[in-house]
């Protein structure tokens, strides 16, 4: 087990008083694995993975829980320590590649930094690595690319850029965020599939945080579906999507617009998201769930262990059903 | 030329040749750097030719002749001669090498400290920057060359210092205009990118930061050499600066105020000096910001 997550809880201060942005979130992901973490904007997903890199703006810390990598505690290192770990054992790759390189410095440079901060290669061995990840992640003519500014790139080569950047230390650990959230559909999954190779080719792990189950469907091993700073349901990409258990998964489904369902109107799961600081004592869906029963505002309803998967849910569907 | 003629290959070079055609396209930053040059070379020269007794000015600039005083611009005396009958040509050639590295010197104090400050403050934020910041506010609280004097007076007259006091005055600008660009470029997602490579927060200031925001500090730089040169001409007015006979153009500025209707080229030699000295810097600090900034190279 590369990355296990145990307990998770994160809070931030703010003008409303304390914050749970995620709470108790337990999670692992094996060497080679892509785990995608779902859910909606505030659902507590960036969190989680800010959590894990030790980035978390000054106003938000870790109350509880404990983030093992490699068997070893994220929480109990040094500042010091965990800037050795970023880059060389887990690496991130933003939303949006417009902003996340530096717009003044050329890409070239940029790939060099993140090589030279952790090899002890020479500048000329450094320059041959970096060639040979851009070949890697598809960039056309990378001799001449290098030379290139931020600005004069596609968005789609920008991703491919931060992604080269990203493995220029051979990462464990690579946490995308909405990797693909701000590019085109086609761009898209060229993104995804080269996420999907640098698995394959280098044995990584993949935290892949996104919103769109399509992205899920295409490239995750395993899901797990957050609400409100909760993990709701975990299981297998193909069990998940093929039946869903929790009635917020299945709301999440049947939102997904189909192009051979002749529905006047698409599907929209009633009522609103609530904000983090009203979220209720109880099951936070069971306000906006039709299946909801009396027992689901009388407490958190357990993490129940199933064959196949986990879900936090009194009165789950069956296959069944 | 139709697109096909065009050569596929475009020649790429480096960082410093980017640089380099962006400011050679600009010809108004062009000539100002060339003229820049000529100023730095001719404070060499003077310098140099000094302190080994040569006289290639046409008059010494340091003694007058007192028959010879207010004679108007002419074949013997190109820009005329002052009050104490020196030649103000040879003064103003002269004057070069004072006001030149009194400007780039109190430029420089201000610049690198303020940044450094106000990045930090920008950076850090929290209790920091508001202790950085208040101490700039009790800076800017007071007027400039009143501070300035202050500051000689614990520490003794001279030029230097008088560098050194003009340089301490205007660090607060300098300060302020770094934090406030320091937060916003803080926001960008490379920051946080540069942090997740593993970044210390030294190098992300150094490396990353600022040279995100030079533009607005060299063009606040350059306007800033121009009124380093007058708080110097001030300073030296009230004693405490450059010490007469030697030649500095804000000096000579100040020195012939009272001859203005009467001799006015006594002010306007040493002042066209200063004007198109700051242009110089003005015109080569626009380039420059063009030149830092790829997105806006001119090509």
């Amino acid at each position: 087990m590369l990355l296990d997550v145990q307990h998770l809880t994160t809070e931030f201060r703010t003008r409303h008083g304390v914050v749970q942005a995620v709470r108790d979130v337990s999670f692992s992901i094996e060497k080679g694995e892509i785990l995608a973490l779902v859910g909606e904007s505030g659902s507590g997903k960036s969190v989680t993975s800010l959590s894990i890199m030790g980035l978390l703006s000054s106003n938000g810390r870790i109350s509880s829980g404990r983030i093992l990598f490699n068997g070893e505690d994220l929480l109990t290192k040094s500042e010091h320590a965990l800037r050795r770990i970023r880059g060389n054992n887990m690496s991130m790759i933003f939303q949006e590649p417009m902003t996340s390189l530096n717009p003044i410095f050329t890409v070239g440079d940029q790939i060099m930094e993140s090589i030279q901060l952790h090899t002890k290669l020479t500048k000329k061995q450094a320059q041959e690595k970096m060639l040979h990840l851009l070949d890697l992640v598809g960039i056309p003519n990378p001799s001449k690319r290098v030379k290139d500014y931020p600005h004069q790139l596609s968005g789609g080569m920008r991703q491919r850029i931060m992604i080269a950047i990203a493995m220029a230390c051979e990462p464990q650990l690579l946490i995308a965020d909405e990797p693909t959230t701000a590019l085109d559909v086609t761009i898209q999954a060229q993104i995804l599939d080269l996420i999907y190779r640098m698995r394959e080719q280098f044995n990584i792990s993949v935290l892949l945080i996104t919103h769109d189950l399509g992205v899920v469907a295409e490239a995750a091993d395993r899901v797990a579906v957050m609400y409100c700073g909760r993990i709701v349901e975990d299981g297998k990409t193909a069990d998940i999507l093929s039946s869903p258990y929790h009635p917020y998964t299945l709301g999440l489904l049947k939102s997904i617009p189909r192009l051979d369902d002749n529905a006047d109107r698409l599907y929209m799961i009633p009522g609103m998201v609530p904000p983090p600081e009203e979220v209720p004592p109880y099951c936070a869906f069971a306000d906006r769930c039709s299946r909801a029963q009396d027992a689901c505002r009388q407490g958190l309803p357990p993490f129940i262990a199933l064959k196949d998967r986990n879900v936090r849910c009194l009165n789950y569907i069956t296959e069944d059903q | 030329m139709t697109d096909a003629a065009m050569p596929l290959k475009v020649k790429r070079s480096s960082k410093w040749a980017d640089m380099w055609a962006s400011i050679y396209a600009n010809k108004a930053a062009l000539c100002s750097l060339f003229f820049i040059l000529f100023l730095v070379l001719t404070a060499i020269v003077t310098a140099v030719t000094q302190s080994m007794g040569i006289q290639i000015l046409p008059y010494d600039p340091n003694t007058g002749d007192m028959e010879q005083a207010f004679i108007a611009p002419c074949a013997e005396h190109w820009f005329g001669t002052d009050q104490l009958g020196r030649d103000i040509f040879s003064r103003v050639i002269d004057g070069t090498r004072i006001s030149l590295s009194v400007g780039a010197a109190a430029v420089s104090i201000a610049l690198i400290t303020g940044t450094l400050l106000g990045a930090v403050g920008g950076f850090f934020g929290g209790r920091l920057d508001n202790l950085i910041m208040r101490a700039m506010d009790v800076i800017l609280s007071v007027p400039s060359i009143l501070l300035a004097i202050t500051f000689m007076a614990a520490l003794g007259r001279g030029l230097d210092k008088a560098v050194l006091a003009i340089g301490l005055v205007s660090i607060p600008e300098y300060a302020r205009i770094a934090r406030s660009c320091v937060m916003a470029v803080k926001a960008n997602d490379y920051i946080q990118a540069a942090r997740v490579t593993g970044c210390s927060n030294l190098r992300i200031i150094l490396k990353h930061i600022v040279p995100n925001i030079t533009s607005p500090i060299v063009v606040r730089a350059t306007l800033g050499i121009s009124s380093a040169v007058l708080d110097t001409a001030a300073l030296g007015f009230l004693g405490l600066g450059v010490q007469p006979p030697f030649a500095e153009w804000g000096d000579m500025l100040a020195r012939s105020r009272s001859f203005i209707f009467s001799a006015p080229y006594t002010l306007i030699f040493p002042g066209l000096a200063i004007t198109v000295t700051v242009l110089a810097f003005n015109l080569f600090g626009d380039g420059l910001r063009d030149a830092l900034d790829p997105r806006s190279r001119r090509r």
